[in-house]
């Protein structure tokens, strides 16, 4: 797994390439969370994301858990639709309630 | 009719039993077992002894708490008895339930099966330590009267078998006419003798030369570093609890069966022999890091190119796989995925054998029924998403290890 990040005006944009499994879980956590504290709304872009299991988001779903707690905005963009398929499936996208956006 | 001072251990007097109005079914507790009853009414709780029991009603001496009301009486947290209580001898605390329900694990029964109560009366604790560490005295009186006190228990009056030995010094001495087998002798012998040197008592379970006959050994010290010794043999005790054993694995069975509509099927060891002899290997590897997840991913993806999967299904079974294999390196010490495909390539299996403690046969309905990161975030989202995005889950759990299947059709389309 890979990431890119940029950040604007408290704006924080995430970039993941690569597959999000349990050998990469806690480090994909940790940068949401990074960058979730220093960002009033981080954005996640998952385009070029080909491979998660709960695992490998788990970490991500309970960061993005405390950063809505504290009032921040997180969104998850340009999801493939198999990857969607999945983070439905694992009960991801209704547990938080937040907006996900497929690919264009 | 009164109840008599040594109730219910006076064997002359069955005031007690006839209070139950069962006629001759009912049977004393003896030593009577001091059991939780709530009050349905009020809640009130309180400890009780119980005396007698019977198929349809059982005898409780309460002399603190009157029990005319609904009422219900814990054994343990899966075998409870509920009933109404009233009078049992006038004058006395002693209180009759008729029996109205008796709930055992998932059972409601309107009867007390006194096979079921007598396997709870056996599973408590025996200790005899507190009978055996007063016996300072050897001398053939004392012997005798040690075994009469063991032998009241009628926890000792169910098993097949008990052997009473006094060791001393290396020499173990029969206390009765019965020995066990030499075998059984010498193996005892090892394992007592640093217990006496020690003054530590000791349970052990002893299994005879032909595997055949299953022995508890308790071995108390006494304070002149000898041991008493109380050999039970407890091989019926535990076919009767793999019958019960047996009988709850079917049950499960049957119920995931249904609430997954056939789609995990537990299996026996004869039936997964037979699953895993179908088919042709693929893929062999070993899982101990979570490093090993994404070499997994690539072998099976192309190993299964053959089988000319949608990519979208692939994934899913990918997903499902993955799934398995990181519960078992997450939860136990890792362990072993192969991957087999039908000659003709219309399936593919993928089976995972976990070295650790794999998954309990009790959390599988609470695994299968939940779902989703609002209720659980390990086994449960991993195990509803197997059931997503496989065609059949199997199970196979024996004492070798717990084995599961992850099963895909070449012509089933994706969830």
């Amino acid at each position: 797994m890979d990431y890119r990040a940029t950040e604007t005006n408290g704006q924080a944009t995430l970039f993941f390439t690569g597959e999000l499994d349990m050998a990469v879980g806690d480090q994909v956590g940790q940068l949401l969370q990074q960058y979730g504290e220093r960002n009033q709304a981080v954005r996640v872009d998952f385009q070029n994301v080909s491979f998660v299991d709960s695992s490998g988001i788990g970490s991500l779903f309970f960061t993005t858990k405390e950063l809505l707690a504290l009032g921040k905005e997180v969104e998850i963009v340009n999801v493939r639709e198999e990857i969607l398929d999945i983070l439905h499936v694992l009960g991801f996208t209704q547990a938080l309630g937040i907006s996900i956006g497929k690919a264009e | 009719m009164i109840l008599c001072e040594q109730c219910p251990n006076n064997p002359d007097c069955q005031n007690c039993l006839e209070a139950l109005r069962v006629g001759n079914s009912a049977r004393k507790v003896i030593p009577p077992r001091s059991v939780r009853i709530t009050l349905l009414g009020s809640g009130q709780t309180c400890q009780v002894q119980l005396v007698t029991v019977s198929r349809t009603a059982i005898g409780l001496y309460s002399p603190n708490l009157p029990l005319h009301d609904r009422l219900e009486v814990e054994l343990a947290d899966d075998f409870r008895i509920i009933g109404t209580g009233l009078k049992g001898i006038e004058g006395d605390p002693y209180f009759v339930m008729d029996i109205d329900k008796v709930l055992r694990r998932q059972e409601v029964l309107d009867r007390l099966l006194l096979e079921e109560f007598h396997t709870w009366l056996m599973s408590k604790e025996l200790d005899l330590s507190n009978i055996l560490l007063d016996w300072k005295e050897r001398d053939d009186q004392m012997s005798r009267l040690i075994k009469q006190e063991l032998q009241k228990l009628s926890i000792l009056r169910q098993v097949e078998t008990i052997f009473l030995y006094h060791y001393e010094w290396g020499k173990l001495r029969s206390l009765g006419s019965n020995r066990a087998d030499p075998d059984i002798e010498r193996e005892m012998k090892r394992l007592v003798h640093p217990a006496s040197l020690t003054g530590t008592s000791l349970r052990e379970q002893l299994v005879s030369a032909n595997g055949e006959r299953v022995f508890e050994l308790y071995a108390s010290p006494l304070p002149d570093q000898t041991c008493g010794i109380a050999l039970i043999e407890v091989t019926a005790i535990i076919m009767e609890e793999r019958k019960r054993k047996r009988r709850e694995w079917e049950m499960y069975r049957d119920l995931l069966g249904v609430v997954t509509r056939n789609k995990l099927l537990l299996l026996n060891d004869e039936e997964l022999f037979v699953l895993l002899r179908e088919g042709r290997k693929l893929v062999a590897m070993d899982l101990r890091e979570p490093e090993d997840l994404a070499l997994l991913r690539k072998e099976f993806r192309y190993s299964l190119e053959p089988m000319k999967l949608p990519d979208k299904r692939l994934l899913q079974y990918l997903v499902a796989v993955n799934e398995a294999a990181s519960n078992m390196i997450k939860h136990g010490n890792g362990g072993s995925i192969i991957l087999y495909a039908a000659a003709d390539w219309s399936k593919c299996r993928a089976v995972i054998h976990d070295d650790g403690q794999g998954i309990v046969l009790e959390d599988l309905p609470r695994a299968t029924l939940l779902q989703g990161y609002s209720t659980q975030h390990s086994l449960g989202v991993g195990f509803h998403v197997m059931l997503q995005y496989c065609d059949r889950l199997y199970l196979g759990s024996s004492h070798a290890g717990t084995k599961l299947i992850l099963e895909c059709d070449a012509t089933s389309c994706a969830e």
